[in-house]
């Protein structure tokens, strides 16, 4: 018995030291390490294509198969979580955390590597943004990359710079980009030189992309406040104070503006005051932008639930949630195949929910 | 749990710092680990003096007696150390009570500021949640810039006429942690606790600086300013134990 207890002793300095390091690190380095998002979905017809982890992939929906995926052989240092932008002849622009921006041009089951551009210095989070025959990718280095869709080359003199991170694609009308940034400012700019036609300080981080109307933009911010700004000069026109920090995009239909916020609470507002209409509590915290179809609004919470509600009055439509495994911080996408809710830390990378019943399975697993 | 007494009291005071310190995350990190180093001195006393009280006796003759008498029957000897510590009014996990309040303490510490530094979208989700209503959330996201380094990333040293990168703050954790282990765990007469110590001085600072040199420099700074803060109580301590009794 003696002769047990001295190794044992031994092993005690190296046994704490290793558990004291799992403990360290166990819940965070994944994140530091490796990158860590949700998955990146863009839908195109009857093929999704998914950045998540190590690959992106292109799934045929009817079949639930890979299509193709890139790269050939995973790399754990290069990780993709950007939705994936798709062009009118096939070209896939895809951006990694390791700063790099890749169009590809599938073949079949193989894909060609048309070009890379690695001038940004931090990594691609918000998704590339296609327009006619130029790609728009945020970088968190704080720079809006306008490349040539054919040679990946600069466009503009030189890129557009925040003061803070880009994480969030830029949306584009009349010939106006306008763009979001961690740096808590609103920026409207040129869509041919890049420049700068006017900026609006939020006083807090805007995660998603800005939502559009004729006239008005849209942002909700950290601090929990919906702006509406003025589209031609970037002015405050209204401003709503939810109950907890928002995330999500708001969908605009007709007059009426629809988000949710992280203390789980969906909203209805009417987009030329900025008056409530109604409010419903969600099952969890929601970081998505909620989706219209027909005349339900539907909100995907971070706890595994798709909720729907009538537009008209925000009664629920049914009787509970949809459930899913896993965390669901990723907007959803209608398409034929039902709503695609892509899901993180789950069985399952996106699921398909039935939208008019709240039916969920798994459409896309993992790679 | 963990979130409500650890994580959230500790991201929101490290914010309130980074707000007074005029959003330097760097000083935020600093400060924050001296006033927890503070907070908790009352173990870190209690632990060092166990160690010390624990280093007295093994080098009493009584004890080295025992050890040799006793060498082939560890049972009988344990049973012997026992009466040694009941007699001298020794607590032999006194030492440990302090240890184990101070564990949380440090992986609160650490997660806190790597969840406050938020470099990935999950980790900015999820920071939204941990924020106490009248916390500002204009201070989100915190300047990670501190001196040459971005503090969500790992720390290199880039100079212009070398061809390789500095990872200066991995080098400084190492030899901070190997001095703080050398401060706080003076020579045993005890074979076997001597054997630890060494083990102690040789696996602390290799793992340390492997995290520095793999993490975020953020948590890097953290050690740094954790072990310089460990090697001045160290120094005190030991000063306090050499000084004569008047």
């Amino acid at each position: 018995m003696s002769k047990a207890t001295i190794p044992l002793k031994k092993l005690f300095l190296p046994i704490i030291l290793g558990l004291s390091a799992l403990l360290l690190v166990g819940c965070s380095s994944r994140s530091i390490m490796a990158a860590s998002s949700w998955p990146g979905l863009t839908v195109d017809e009857d093929i999704a294509y998914l950045a998540f982890n190590e690959y992106v992939r292109a799934v045929d929906l009817s079949s639930g198969r890979d299509i193709w995926s890139y790269p050939p052989e995973a790399d754990d240092k290069i990780t993709f979580y950007a939705p994936p932008a798709i062009g009118q002849d096939g070209i896939v622009v895809i951006g990694g955390y390791n700063n790099e921006v890749l169009a590809l041009m599938p073949n079949n089951s193989f894909v060609n590597v048309l070009w890379s551009f690695e001038e940004a210095t931090d990594r691609i989070i918000g998704g590339p943004v296609i327009v006619d025959n130029m790609v728009l990718v945020p970088s968190a280095d704080g720079r809006l990359y306008a490349l040539d869709l054919e040679t990946g080359k600069p466009v503009w003199d030189k890129p557009f710079e925040a003061q803070h991170a880009l994480w969030s694609s830029p949306k584009i009308q009349d010939d106006r980009i306008y763009l979001t940034s961690l740096d808590h400012h609103i920026y409207a700019l040129d869509l041919e030189t890049g420049r700068e036609i006017w900026q609006a300080n939020l006083s807090s981080t805007i995660s998603d992309s800005p939502s559009l109307t004729e006239d008005l933009v849209f942002a909700g911010t950290f601090e929990g406040i919906m702006f509406a700004l003025d589209k031609s000069h970037g002015e405050i026109v209204w401003q709503f104070k939810a109950d907890g920090a928002i995330w999500g995009s708001p969908v605009i239909l007709d007059s009426v503006g629809f988000f949710a916020d992280v203390s789980g609470t969906a909203y209805a507002l009417d987009i030329a005051s900025g008056k409530e209409l109604w409010r419903e509590e969600l099952p969890g915290s929601s970081a998505a932008s909620p989706t219209i179809l027909e005349d339900r609004v539907y909100f995907i919470s971070e706890t595994g639930e798709v909720t729907a509600f009538l537009l008209e009055n925000g009664d629920p439509v049914w009787p509970s949630s949809a459930n899913m495994e896993g965390r669901l911080l990723a907007d959803a996408i209608p398409t034929d195949f039902g709503l695609l809710v892509p899901a993180m830390e789950s069985e399952c990378v996106v699921f398909s929910v039935d939208p008019s019943t709240g039916a969920a399975r798994c459409i896309i697993e993992p790679k | 749990m963990w979130n409500t007494i650890i994580l959230e009291p500790m991201i929101n005071s490290l914010l309130y710092i980074y707000s007074l310190l005029g959003h330097n995350f760097g000083w935020a990190i600093i400060i924050f680990t001296a006033l927890v180093r503070l907070i908790t001195l009352p173990l870190t006393i209690q632990q060092m003096r166990s160690t010390m009280v624990m280093q007295e006796i093994q080098g009493s003759d009584r004890y080295k007696k025992m050890q040799e008498k006793y060498k082939k029957d560890k049972q009988k000897l344990s049973e012997e150390q026992m009466k040694l510590f009941k007699d001298v009014g020794y607590n032999p996990m006194s030492g440990c009570v302090g240890l184990i309040i101070q564990f949380p303490i440090i992986i609160g510490l650490y997660q806190s500021v790597i969840r406050t530094l938020a470099a990935t979208p999950v980790q900015l989700f999820d920071l939204s949640k941990l924020l106490y209503p009248f916390t500002s959330a204009s201070l989100i996201p915190v300047n990670s810039q501190f001196l040459w380094m971005n503090l969500g990333q790992p720390e290199r040293l880039v100079l212009d006429f070398l061809p390789f990168a500095i990872p200066v703050l991995t080098i400084l954790v190492v030899i901070t942690t190997y001095l703080q282990t050398k401060l706080t765990t003076p020579a045993s007469p005890d074979a076997q606790s001597q054997s630890m110590t060494k083990m102690m001085g040789l696996y602390m600072p290799l793992l340390l600086g492997y995290f520095a040199y793999s993490l975020a420099s953020g948590l890097a700074l953290y050690f740094f300013a954790s072990n310089l803060l460990g090697i001045l109580q160290g120094y005190i301590m030991r000063r306090i134990r050499e000084r004569p009794a008047s």
